[in-house]
């Protein structure tokens, strides 16, 4: 396609191809920048004054297939338009980058309130809750800027379609990529389900809770056989035990609790004498053992550098049935254990099917499970009883739209290696290199009155 | 092969990179040694590939779950990916600037053995981690150039004239820089599956990444529709690199990250 659009592009306001700058009065053809940025506010305006209109909607994508009439249509219409009337100026616009612009800017302009106010719960302030600033996505602004975007995107992606051209397949991966991610993003979040199942020892679970507290019935069922957790070493450091808090915050001032280990902490001088990764207190020292509630301990000498003075015990940063104990060595100096931090943790799990399936899974952080449709994930646990937790949570996740979304993800990334590989070549003829030479160029105020620049 | 050898393999790769560079600057005024670049280059990959594959080996598990080991891999794609940028763009810098971002990651595991078995949190235990930061290390390097290259334009076009090669060193700092965003971008979704259950959650780090990535969109389209539009488009450039530092450093600080999912803070 020669892009004959583009070099018609005409007079428009933020600058003009001809050496006379001239400036066409609003709203007549062939629209430019100035039309692109008015439609994009007035679509927000309008959005803003539904939201404030209808208090307490919500507003989210149908599920199918009504989803899926909406994609036909989001589909239909561009490729209607550039078949039918390619050459009138305000389809040709709408495939512009101008228009493009103001498309984006407004989508942007929501997605940069949604960086701004916290999402998801009411801010208890009158206004930003009206405007819909704390559920954007859910939202008449977003919603229309959202569509209009979606829609320029097909206009543009479809009228380099149509004939197609090999070396526009960059230019198509890029750009029916990107449409098919947001749209199958947004209108697939119709058909997604996630849904916790608490799973405890010996319990069989079918069933799970979605965000609204609803019981959504699964087409499989989990039997928790154990959760598993392994975790670090524990870490030691100085508390000045008045305060409550380190004498050195941080990373620094720990050191990780090994046996045999030697070092030097804030004016003493200490060796780990024994360390037990389970452990339990009995009278006054400590034995491992492999029970609930077992914690680490370790039996620490420390002996003030200056002075002499020697102190030894145990200390032990406790579990959920046991008392941490720290290890005092002067009024504001006392030797104590931090809970271990987790390594990893998972479900082993005993997994039936509707279809009369039954085998044994493990279900971990970054490796779910996927049985009829559902992926399984690894998603929490009693936090409060930390390794010995009694329970563990488990997300199912069931989204439909999936394999669409990610045909558009593998688009996007042949796209960009296009992208990377080609620069500036990539599916054009119009921006060919520019010639590699030195050139005086005003950048002045006005940089439209430099046409010569792509030698026009 | 264990990490006892690293140092060794640390200073052989190292060594070879770091002439591998002086050579590529001195094909300049000696167009021959550009030929030693590629030996020096490969060499050094050589040694690093085998390490990796000893240690890979010896650990009887692909070695991706530690500090130490996910900064092998930086040291080991990161050169890759400038050396390919350097054999299409003739960006010396790139080549350079990699190799010593390379150095630098793989010098960390020498000092401070400590961090050799240092397991990471669960949630960054995934094949995904060791690309997606990558690929996001590179780009921001590149557009961070960019914007350097931008304020530069702006500054000579202030004194009344610019050099066109320098505006098309921006477009290509930018082509680059943006394909890899969106790289990052989908490779951050795809972990995110993996790992929450969803390819994208609008959590703020990942609001701001869309964000950061938009303005850059906006520049190629400026550019590629307007190429007489100089001066917006710098602007636009030299902005989308203060949007790209606040998704970076400042997320943590505004209000609607209180409850991220992306902040790895020990506690
Ligand atoms: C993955 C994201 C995107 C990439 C990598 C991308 C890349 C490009 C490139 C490199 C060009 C100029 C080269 C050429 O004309 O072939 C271009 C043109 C264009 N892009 Fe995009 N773009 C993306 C997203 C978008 C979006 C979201 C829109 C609109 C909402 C859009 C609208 C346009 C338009 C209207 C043109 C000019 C079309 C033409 O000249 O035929 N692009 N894009």
């Amino acid at each position: 396609m020669s892009l004959p659009f583009l070099q018609m592009e005409p007079v428009s306001t933020s600058g003009s191809r001809s050496r006379h700058n001239v400036t066409k009065p609003i709203w007549i053809f062939p629209w430019g920048y100035r039309e692109a940025f008015l439609v994009a506010a007035a679509l927000l305006l309008v959005g803003f004054a539904l939201e404030w209109a209808t208090p307490g909607n919500d507003l989210s994508s149908p599920s199918w297939p009504w989803n899926g009439v909406v994609g036909a249509v989001l589909i239909l219409v561009p490729l209607t338009l550039q078949l039918s009337i390619p050459k009138k100026p305000i389809v040709r616009w709408m495939s512009q980058v101008p228009a493009s612009m103001g498309a984006i800017a407004a989508v942007t302009f929501t997605v940069l309130l949604m960086g701004l106010f916290l999402q998801g719960q009411t801010s208890g302030i009158g206004w930003v809750d009206r405007l819909g600033l704390s559920r954007m996505i859910s939202s008449w602004p977003f919603l229309i800027s959202i569509c209009w975007f979606l829609f320029v995107l097909a206009m543009t992606a479809f009228r380099r379609s149509i004939p197609f051209r090999g070396r526009n397949i960059g230019f198509l991966l890029n750009h029916l990529g990107l449409w098919i991610v947001i749209a199958g993003g947004i209108l697939g979040s119709g058909d997604l389900q996630r849904v916790t199942m608490t799973l405890s020892d010996g319990q069989t679970v079918w069933y799970g809770t979605d965000r609204e507290g609803r019981t959504v019935e699964l087409p499989l069922a989990l039997e928790l056989q154990r959760f598993h957790m392994e975790e670090y070493p524990p870490k030691m450091g100085m508390l000045d035990p008045g305060q409550g808090r380190l004498i050195i915050r941080g990373e620094e001032g720990l050191v990780e609790v090994e046996q045999g280990r030697t070092g030097h902490m804030s004016g003493w001088d200490y060796e780990i004498l024994q360390y037990y990764v389970e452990s339990a207190r009995i009278s006054d020292r400590f034995e491992p053992v492999r029970t609930i509630g077992a914690a680490p301990s370790a039996r620490v000498r420390a002996v003030h550098t200056a002075r002499g003075d020697t102190v030894t015990g145990w200390i032990t940063c406790g579990s959920f049935n046991m008392e941490h104990q720290f290890l005092e060595l002067e009024e504001d100096r006392a030797l104590a254990m931090t809970v271990p931090q987790s390594k990893r943790y998972m479900s082993l799990a005993r997994l039936y099917t509707r279809s009369g399936d039954k085998r044994m899974i493990d279900i971990e952080v970054n490796e779910p499970y996927s049985a009829e449709g559902w992926n399984l994930y690894q998603f929490s646990y009693d936090e409060r009883f930390g390794k010995w937790s009694p329970v563990s949570i488990i997300e199912a996740v069931r989204d439909p739209w999936l394999p669409l979304v990610y045909t558009g993800f593998i688009m996007l990334l042949i796209g960009a290696l296009y992208l990377f590989w080609l620069g500036k070549d990539i599916g054009t003829e119009l921006n060919r290199e520019p010639e590699d030479v030195e050139r005086q160029n005003a950048v002045g105020k006005d940089a439209a009155k430099e046409p010569e620049l792509e030698g026009a | 092969m264990t990490w006892s050898v690293f140092p060794t393999v640390f200073a052989i790769s190292s060594g070879f990179w770091g002439v591998a560079v002086a050579s590529v600057y001195l094909s300049r005024f000696r167009p021959r040694t550009e030929a030693l670049a590629h030996l020096f280059f490969w060499t050094g990959m050589v040694a690093l590939t085998l390490f990796i594959l000893g240690l890979w080996g010896s650990l009887d598990r692909p070695p991706m779950r530690t500090l130490g080991e996910t900064r092998l891999w930086y040291g080991f794609f990161l050169p890759l990916i400038g050396y390919l940028t350097w054999q299409r763009w003739q960006l010396r810098w790139v080549l350079a600037f990699s190799l010593l971002m390379a150095v630098v990651f793989l010098g960390v595991n020498v000092l401070n053995p400590d961090v050799h078995d240092r397991a990471l949190v669960p949630a960054l235990q995934s094949v995904w981690f060791v690309p997606h930061v990558i690929v996001y290390i590179f780009a921001y390097a590149l557009l961070a150039v960019s914007a350097i290259v931008a304020v530069k334009v702006l500054y000579e076009g202030r004194k009344g004239r610019f050099r066109q090669k320098t505006l098309i060193l921006a477009d290509n700092m930018v082509y680059i820089g943006f394909s890899f965003l969106t790289l990052g971008l989908v490779f951050g979704a795809m972990w995110g599956k993996e790992a929450w259950g969803h390819y994208w959650n609008w959590d703020p780090k990942e609001v701001w990444a869309l964000l950061t990535w938009i303005v850059y969109l906006a520049y190629i389209h400026i550019r590629a529709h307007r190429p007489d539009l100089v001066r917006p488009a710098m602007w636009t450039l030299a902005f989308a690199f203060v949007v790209l530092l606040i998704c970076w450093f400042g997320v943590n600080y505004l209000p609607s990250a209180q409850d991220s999912i992306h902040t790895y803070s020990t506690s």
